[in-house]
């Protein structure tokens, strides 16, 4: 199921990227708004490419979300309770409920939109009772939710980033739990202020407004948690907390305007104006992005068993959060002297200044993802350097850094039972971290299956068949879908699933031991050394 | 892993790691219904706001297009496929053999069949009479609820065939047994929109 989804995700994305060079994309803009892309204004193909690549990716999001929901509610180890779960699983776990909840409406508004261009449905027409308005209702049911599924993993990853990069105990740790439970509720309740200047009566906007607003509350329960979890660490300056310092600063400002927009009567000054540019690039780049950057730092050597060379990542880093800046902070003065968003030229002089610096700040950017793939090209190059195996470069608190690096397939040889949120600390401060299991058992497996390559190449010859009307080919493809699940569901079982034996775990297990019985630990200081092989020296918690 | 069993059919001799197994399963299962849930709420929602005057565009309305009779016989015929499909069911829970089993599914798939049919000829009806999707919003609306409907019951009728070939092939195989579940949640599930559908579509349309 992981596969299919991942299948359909990148099914969404190859009709996205065969329509640069077949066709156009997306030519109603980002939210594809009818009436403007019914068939009456947009004949051509660009809406239908968004219509079908945002459907098939969405069913692929869908099936992520149940799969992670399922599998974070029934599948955790023994000890592993709810209150003792990493944050990390708490915000996937929020981001996955939303999911479930959140796609039907996109997938749903979009189909709605292909029935009126290609049957002559009247659902979102100017003619025949048709109306446009439940479709900015629909998409924005979806499209609310969907910022806080794309934030609330970040703040996951700053939670655990926090706690590692200080070496203490996360805090606050229930109200972050209770804060983004909170989140994941409100975030429903606010997609009206999408569309404050809709013509919604005055006391629908305030409803909306508050609810907005209040949104805010739990967010900053957060960064109040996080800077206290920092409190008296013992900080190390990496990568990870690079990003974060740079977050802590732009995500507050960018949080704060987003009180200011959810007040009606502010927002009918400043919609359609830049402001509203700054203002959600002001949340969503140093929120989501500069988190999941930080992420792949803090996780790469658990994923690829080697770090990321710090002193290209943290000049990265440096780059992304002065070129953040200069490019989107001008935009909100622009915004206030009134500048109208989607501009492709103009004649006010005092524009001038300010969008000279802004496209100042766009180079800087260039330049800093410039500087993500040379991050990657020297790391790549540096690896042996780099190598971490025994896999705890970072002194981590949560059990994954309490297995190689790379993960074996079966991740952990014998399934831990878990005691404490902060698991690993409390071994490694028992000096248990590495006991070698008394026995070790056979473990089952998936075998690997063409089931996920199949769906994705049928799935994207079939929404590119619809969107060039060509029915026998949409049709064909359509039922390679439940030909190859029947087919599946026909094998037995023994071709699905495939058992390592206990003696093969072993072997492996009992080598890395071995490798950790004749290693030296690093201290918090040599982190960022070759000295570092995975092993963290014992340095005691922090007053 | 956290053992919680599934207190549904009696899934194996060993009970306790089928139950095990199941367990995330038919809960995902139930995850997926929420969420399909939303995606009929939704068309209701658009139901409901487009079965207004202004929704009808001045095309034809309930009165004229509803056959609450054949509508009667579907919704008589859907409950009834709910029942055999309960049985097929316990006939597994009970062993009553594989070959019990295959018949209430078969008589299931009749009666989907029965109500397919049945909703198809309305269909067929309405737009002999003029009453097509592309008349009017109301009419859109009408077509994708009760369209989407239709569609599963068409998958849920394919589905039905396979469950019956996987009970001739591997009647004995836990995941046989989990899929009866899923398919059994899946098709009362359909019965419930089904209610929806009836009152809020057919009884308040012409009420």
């Amino acid at each position: 199921m992981n596969q299919v989804s991942l299948g359909l995700t990148t099914a969404g994305a190859a009709l996205m990227m065969i329509s640069l060079v077949i066709g156009e994309f997306a030519t109603g803009g980002w939210t594809n708004y009818p009436p403007y892309t019914g068939a009456v204004f947009s004949p051509g193909v660009g809406p239908d490419y968004w219509i079908w690549s945002v459907v098939i990716a969405g069913i692929g999001s869908l099936m992520s979300g149940i799969n992670f929901c399922v599998t974070i509610y029934k599948c955790r180890a023994p000890g592993m309770t709810l209150m003792r779960m990493p944050l990390f699983v708490w915000t996937t776990l929020c981001s996955a409920i939303m999911l479930v909840y959140a796609m039907p409406p996109i997938t749903v508004s979009s189909l709605m939109l292909a029935l009126d261009r290609v049957l002559g449905f009247h659902f979102f027409t100017n003619d025949l009772g048709g109306n446009m308005m439940n479709y900015a209702n629909i998409f924005w049911m979806f499209g609310h939710p969907e910022v806080y599924i794309l934030v609330l993993p970040a703040y996951g990853i700053w939670s655990e980033i926090a706690s590692t990069f200080s070496s203490k105990r996360l805090y606050g740790y229930s109200s972050l739990v209770l804060a983004t439970m909170a989140i994941a509720v409100i975030a429903f309740t606010v997609w009206l202020h999408h569309f404050f200047t809709m013509g919604q009566s005055a006391s629908v906007n305030i409803a909306f407004g508050i609810a907005t607003m209040v949104i805010a509350v739990p967010t900053g329960v957060k960064v109040y948690d996080w800077m206290a979890t920092l409190w008296r660490g013992r900080i190390r300056m990496t990568v990870p907390m690079v990003y974060m310092t740079g977050f802590f600063i732009l995500f507050t400002v960018g949080g704060l305007t987003g009180v200011i927009l959810a007040n009606p009567s502010v927002d009918y000054q400043v919609h359609n104006s830049v402001f509203l540019v700054a203002h959600f690039h002001n949340v969503l780049i140093p929120g989501v992005l500069y988190g999941v950057l930080a992420g792949i730092h803090y996780w790469f050597p658990k994923v690829f068993g080697f770090r990321l060379d710090e002193r290209t990542g943290r000049l990265t880093a440096w780059l992304w959060v002065i070129g953040f800046s200069l490019t989107f902070l001008p935009l909100y003065v622009l915004g206030l002297q009134g500048m109208p968003r989607r501009l492709p030229s103009f004649t006010e002089a005092a524009y001038g200044p300010w969008v000279t610096i802004a496209g100042f700040g766009a180079l800087v950017i260039l330049l800093a993802l410039t500087m993500l793939f040379v991050t990657l090209w020297v790391s790549i190059r540096q690896r042996g350097q780099l190598s971490v195996p025994l896999g705890d470069p970072w002194d981590g608190r949560t059990l994954e850094w309490s297995i190689p690096s790379p993960a074996p397939a079966w991740n952990f040889a014998t399934i831990p039972v878990v005691r404490d949120r902060d698991d690993f600390v409390a071994r490694k401060g028992a000096g248990q971290a590495y006991e070698a299991p008394a026995r070790y058992e056979d473990i089952e497996m998936p075998r690997p299956t063409y089931l996920g390559l199949t769906l994705c190449l049928a799935m994207t010859v079939m929404g590119f068949a619809i969107v060039w009307h060509i029915w026998w080919l949409a049709l064909v493809s359509f039922v390679i879908v439940p030909a190859s699940l029947i087919y599946r569901a026909f094998l037995p079982e023994s071709e699905v699933e495939a058992v390592v034996p206990a003696a093969v775990v072993a072997a492996e297990d009992r080598a890395w031991r071995k490798a950790i019985a004749e290693a030296r630990g690093v201290t918090r200081d040599e982190e960022d050394s070759p000295a570092n092989c995975g092993l963290a020296a014992p340095e005691g918690e922090p007053a | 892993m956290i053992h919680r069993l599934y207190p549904g059919l009696n899934l194996g001799p060993a009970h306790g790691d089928d139950h095990a197994e199941a367990e995330p399963v038919i809960f995902g299962f139930w995850v997926f219904l929420m969420s399909d849930l939303i995606t009929f709420g939704i068309l209701f929602a658009t139901y409901a706001t487009s079965a207004t005057t202004m929704g009808r565009a001045g095309g034809p309305g309930p009165a004229e297009l509803f056959n609450l009779g054949s509508v009667a016989l579907q919704t008589g015929a859907l409950l009834a496929s709910s029942l055999t499909c309960g049985l097929a069911a316990l006939a597994v829970k009970h062993r009553l053999g594989s070959g019990t089993a295959v018949g209430w599914l078969i008589a299931t798939m009749l009666l989907g069949t029965m109500f397919l049919g049945l909703e198809l000829r309305d269909f067929h009806q309405m737009i002999g009479a003029g009453a097509t999707p592309d008349r009017s919003a109301w009419l859109s609306s009408y077509f994708a609820l009760v369209g989407l409907h239709g569609l599963h019951i068409s998958a849920g009728l394919i589905w039905a065939a396979v469950m019956i070939g996987l009970l001739h092939r591997q009647p004995e195989e836990g995941r046989t047994k989990q899929r009866l579940l899923m398919f059994g949640l899946y098709w009362h599930f359909l019965d419930l929109i089904w209610i929806g559908i009836l009152s809020v579509v057919f009884l308040a349309g012409l009420a």
